[in-house]
């Protein structure tokens, strides 16, 4: 571990102290390599520090294109709910580079299960907090990452952690729409009440199945009739009906492990979980939506005073 | 169909970060190089992104980081401001970081030889895009002019829709 190494960004020095227990954010999990926690000797302030990981590229193909793409959108977003890159410093060597970022306690999914109230689940109003943060952190990447929209080279299926990708990808959809981080936002509105995963595929396949048993198969739907017609695929899916009612109760106080859920929230969940991407809700309406506008007052989560 | 709030609320935030980006100096040329000297390689990177069916937005995308390199007087944007060459390649390098950043196919540094007829080598390709992205501190995606002019025309929507916008950007 290099505890003493110092990254200058001009004036300021960085000083590494320890490897923080986990990526910060488990979509970039191994993507980026490690991230370190660090203080500003200039501010004296604790900061997480990303590593760029490099590989051969490097030599041949300049600065990685990915990185290059996520440092560009990540300084170009300024939003009070998403990770702000402060600035980036490098080391004695072109190939080490650092992303300078806010410091967080934790992540989301650190804070289900630490906190004060962690063996029970979220009120509602935290529940609600929560989404919103993260849908209005989403309308803004959206309406400003527009320009960077690309059906990326055949890396799009590894874009999302299987357990929040959309069905569309898991079937080999190659484009990259807002509509895909919506559904993995469905799918964090589920785990946020229940505060356990939703969808825990083992791996493509079964990650398919669990999604067409929770939310029912795709019959008469014409977007995946298309696509399995274009893909020529044999493959015949038992016909389930959707178990989203029954899985997440509604106006129910008996539910055990489970956030209270209004009829107003299941809805945004069913639409946020829709199989059909073309009509799936968007952030932005998602915002507008009645869960937000009726019903409890939103609250600061426990974990966060 | 985006509504007028969510626009204006874009607009806010492209100006807050706009603020806080690396300036362009309003008069970088040197006797070496001049306007005219930009307004070539303007016209050469259009010739280059048509050819390939590339969006002509990356080239005010690439124009963008070159000023900003050239205004910033960090590493060998001083020698860029005062030799042809290294002019040439540096605004070279911005037309590939912009296409590396912004477009779906890739152009490789292999090509870029090619494109200049090997008067350049790959490690000078190479070693001038670190130049860059160090002088401006990786700030490569700002926002250009023309997504101000984008969201101003998306603002008018009873007028136009996004199409339309699209083919008067172009």
């Amino acid at each position: 571990m290099p505890k003493a190494d110092r990254w200058s960004s001009d004036e300021e020095e960085i000083v590494l102290l320890s490897l923080l227990p986990k990526p910060i954010s488990h979509l970039d999990e191994g993507t980026y390599g490690v991230v370190w926690k660090a203080r500003d000797n200039a501010t004296q302030e604790i900061v997480a520090i990303k590593q760029i990981k490099f590989d051969s590229d490097m030599t041949k193909e300049g600065f990685p294109i990915s990185a290059l793409r996520e440092i560009g959108v990540l300084l170009s977003l300024s939003h009070e709910s998403i990770v702000s890159v402060r600035e980036m410093v490098v080391g004695s060597t072109p190939d080490k580079v650092f992303m300078v970022m806010d410091c967080f306690e934790m992540d989301l999914q650190a804070a289900m299960k630490k906190g004060p109230g962690a063996s029970t689940p979220f009120a509602q109003s935290e529940v609600k907090y929560m989404m919103r943060q993260i849908l209005s952190a989403m309308a803004h990447v959206t309406s400003i990452a527009r320009k960077y929209e690309h059906p990326a080279r055949n890396m799009t299926q590894m874009v999302v952690t299987l357990w929040y990708r959309a069905p569309e990808l898991l079937f080999s959809e190659s484009c990259y729409g807002p509509e895909i981080d919506t559904w993995s936002i469905g799918c964090i509105f589920g785990e946020l009440l229940i505060k356990e995963a939703i969808l825990k595929g083992t791996g493509e396949l079964d990650q398919i199945q669990k999604i067409f048993k929770l939310l029912g198969t795709p019959t008469d739907d014409e977007y995946w009739e298309q696509l399995w017609s274009k893909q020529g695929s044999t493959f015949k899916w038992k016909n389930n009906d959707s178990d989203l009612a029954r899985t997440f109760a509604v106006n129910s106080f008996s539910a055990t492990g489970q956030s209270y859920l209004s009829p107003d929230g299941f809805d945004l969940l069913s639409r946020l979980l829709s199989l059909n991407p073309k009509k799936r809700i968007t952030a932005e309406d998602a915002l507008r939506h009645s869960y937000f506008s009726c019903g409890v007052t939103e609250q600061v989560p426990m974990f966060y005073v | 169909m985006q509504h007028k709030e969510e626009i204006l609320n874009q607009l806010h935030a492209m100006c807050a970060k706009d603020e806080q980006a690396t300036r362009c100096h309003h008069n970088y040329f040197t006797q070496e190089v001049n306007e005219d000297c930009r307004r070539k390689m303007v016209e050469w990177s259009f010739t280059v992104v048509d050819s390939f069916n590339l969006s002509r937005e990356s080239v005010w995308r690439a124009m963008d980081i070159l000023d900003r390199f050239l205004s910033s007087g960090k590493g060998s944007s001083v020698k860029a401001r005062e030799n042809k060459q290294s002019f040439q390649l540096a605004s070279t390098v911005c037309l590939y970081m912009a296409v590396k950043v912004h477009e779906d196919v890739e152009m490789t540094i292999g090509f870029l030889v090619k494109l200049c007829r090997s008067y350049y080598t790959a490690s000078e390709f190479i070693s001038m895009e670190h130049d860059i992205l160090f002088a401006l501190r990786w700030s490569i995606c700002q926002t250009t002019p023309l997504d101000f002019a984008r969201q101003c025309l998306l603002l008018q929507l009873d007028c136009f829709d996004p199409e339309t916008i699209d083919c008067i950007l172009e």
